[in-house]
């Protein structure tokens, strides 16, 4: 089934187009629920009694695992055929985009052009002078070919377009018919944990197609919502796709490392898997950031990948490093976030770890057998009068 | 609205694109562009001013002791993929056919599959990929059975 929710912005697909996609979707997760299966089988089966005969002792680390895991058959052949499949998953949503993109670009500016007149619609700001990180340029994330940043002409939306399709693929449409079931964990997590507090500015950060930012809108309707990217492709279309699902948000192109707002203006910032896609250097400025844009009282979120604690899942969770451009997904899985939260300067006891439950079938779950789920770092920026300001404030 | 007074400084200038490659003039069938709303005016088509990039930067891994292999494997798949448009194409056509007696391409790219005809289609895909894909699965199975079948 193919539910994705239809916008201004997202793709037409032809006959053809449409069943190439719908291919990549089933073939994906046939891999998903027929054959990774298969890795621990023959990991546990197969691999591990080798290496304990020759060794004495079980693997010490996931790398061991690697080692000798890359010259097992079925290994071999599951990781051809999942990388495979995200090739072809990009390459059949480029066929659509690019027959399009004209036409979707000019629609996007018809759109941009509405929510500037308008009161309520939002708003985009780009600055072409922003340096795009080297951890977006050194090799395009997920494979996606020309990665969120680069146009391919003026006023250019095909990344995001390609994007928002290519998500809804990646995961069989487990992220729901908008690709947004991370910001409809988190904002509904948020208000659950804090019922009584009504944020009057919310930030996301590393937004891209704005997929996670919207249920935060939706939640919190009161709320000035602002979201922020380093790539003006996916920004243009975030914008035109929020202007066409109705909820409004300020966009502006920025590094998460270091924006233009002033100091404690917002209540609430949040980030959906994007520490991972940023580096060591940057990811504590992330945080440093974070804390010197949140009001006194004001919380962070930053929703991030799987962390298993299973020396072989952690091995299976390291094939987007290798396999998908993820560079930085093993290091940031490896770091002790709530330590460099803590040295980004929240007070230690305001800083904790929540898990939640993606609900990913096993035919969506692509590396993990045992669930999906996303770690939450959080934390409070400390301050005497929090409560009652956040509520005078909505 | 204008962007909330929130910024250090003041707004930069907007959009300026650096294009780096000569301009590649890109097919497309779109000729006119739909905006939403009636009362929008129509906007002039933007088009891109060199063709989408089809390859990732960044290193493609090597999976098999022979590259060829690494090659026919995706070609394969790629297989698989036509044959299974194909075969939705063909799908498509059978049903027309039913229903008019009269299949024209217009017809064809207009068809609209029910939420009842997609769920038997993505039935027949998954038969189709279990199909092809029984080489692996058999090798599942002998893993399974300790190299014994």
């Amino acid at each position: 089934m193919d539910a994705q929710t239809q916008h201004d912005v997202l793709i037409e697909r032809s006959l053809d187009e449409q069943a190439r996609q719908l291919f990549v979707k089933d073939f994906r997760s046939h891999l998903a629920s027929q054959v990774v299966g298969g890795v621990p089988v023959a990991y546990y089966q197969v691999e591990l009694p080798k290496f304990v005969a020759a060794n004495g002792r079980p693997p010490k680390s996931k790398d061991e695992i690697r080692q000798f895991m890359l010259t097992n058959p079925y290994y071999q052949f599951w990781s051809g055929l999942q990388r495979t499949s995200q090739e072809m998953m990009w390459d059949s949503v480029i066929d659509s985009v690019e027959r399009q993109a004209p036409a979707l670009n000019a629609r996007a500016k018809t759109l941009a052009a509405k929510a500037k007149k308008s009161t309520n619609l939002g708003s985009l700001r780009l600055n072409p002078d922003l340096e795009i990180p080297r951890y977006h340029t050194g090799v395009d994330i997920h494979i996606q070919p020309g990665g969120y940043h680069t146009e391919f002409g003026a006023d250019d939306i095909s990344a995001g377009a390609i994007y928002d399709r290519g998500v809804h693929i990646y995961l069989m449409g487990g992220m729901g018919s908008e690709n947004d079931s991370l910001g409809r964990i988190s904002s509904n997590w948020f208000r659950l944990e804090h019922p009584n507090l009504k944020p009057a500015r919310i930030l996301d950060m590393g937004c891209t197609t704005g997929n996670s930012t919207l249920p935060w809108g939706r939640m919190f309707p009161k709320a000035e919502l602002h979201a922020i990217d380093v790539a003006a492709p996916v920004l243009r279309y975030a914008h035109a796709r929020a202007v066409s699902l109705g909820i409004p948000v300020h966009f502006s192109q920025q590094n998460a490392e270091h924006t233009d707002f002033e100091d404690e203006c917002f209540d609430v910032i949040v980030s959906h898997i994007m520490l991972h896609e940023t580096s060591n250097k940057a990811l504590p400025k992330v945080l440093a950031e974070s804390r010197r844009l949140l009001k006194p009282g004001g919380i962070m979120i930053h929703l991030e990948i799987p962390r298993p604690d299973d020396v072989f899942e952690k091995f299976m969770f390291d094939w987007e490093a290798y396999n998908n451009n993820e560079p930085f997904s093993m290091g940031c899985r490896e770091s002790d976030l709530i330590g460099l939260a803590r040295e980004a300067g929240f007070d230690p006891e305001k800083v904790t770890f929540a898990q939640a439950d993606a609900g990913l079938s096993s035919g969506q779950r692509n590396y993990s057998a045992t669930g999906f789920l996303f770690p939450m770092l959080k934390a409070e920026k400390s301050a005497p009068v929090s409560q009652q300001r956040l509520r005078k404030a909505a | 609205m204008a962007s909330p007074k929130l910024t250090k400084k003041p707004a930069r200038a907007t959009a300026k694109t650096k294009s780096k490659k000569a301009p590649v003039k890109v097919a497309t069938k779109v000729k006119t562009a739909k905006t939403s709303g009636s009362k929008s005016p129509a906007v002039a088509l933007v088009p891109l001013t060199s063709p989408l990039a089809r390859t990732a930067k960044g290193k493609r891994p090597q999976y098999f002791h022979d590259p060829a292999t690494d090659r026919l494997q995706s070609m394969l798949v790629a297989l698989m993929a036509e044959l299974s448009v194909t075969r939705d194409r063909l799908d498509t056509l059978e049903r027309l056919i039913e229903k008019s007696g009269g299949p024209g391409r217009k017809l064809m790219e207009a068809f609209n599959a029910s939420p009842e005809v997609e769920a038997e289609r993505a039935a027949s895909r998954a038969a189709y990929i279990a199909r092809v894909m029984r080489p692996i699965s058999h090798e599942l199975d002998a893993m399974k059975a300790g190299g014994k079948s």
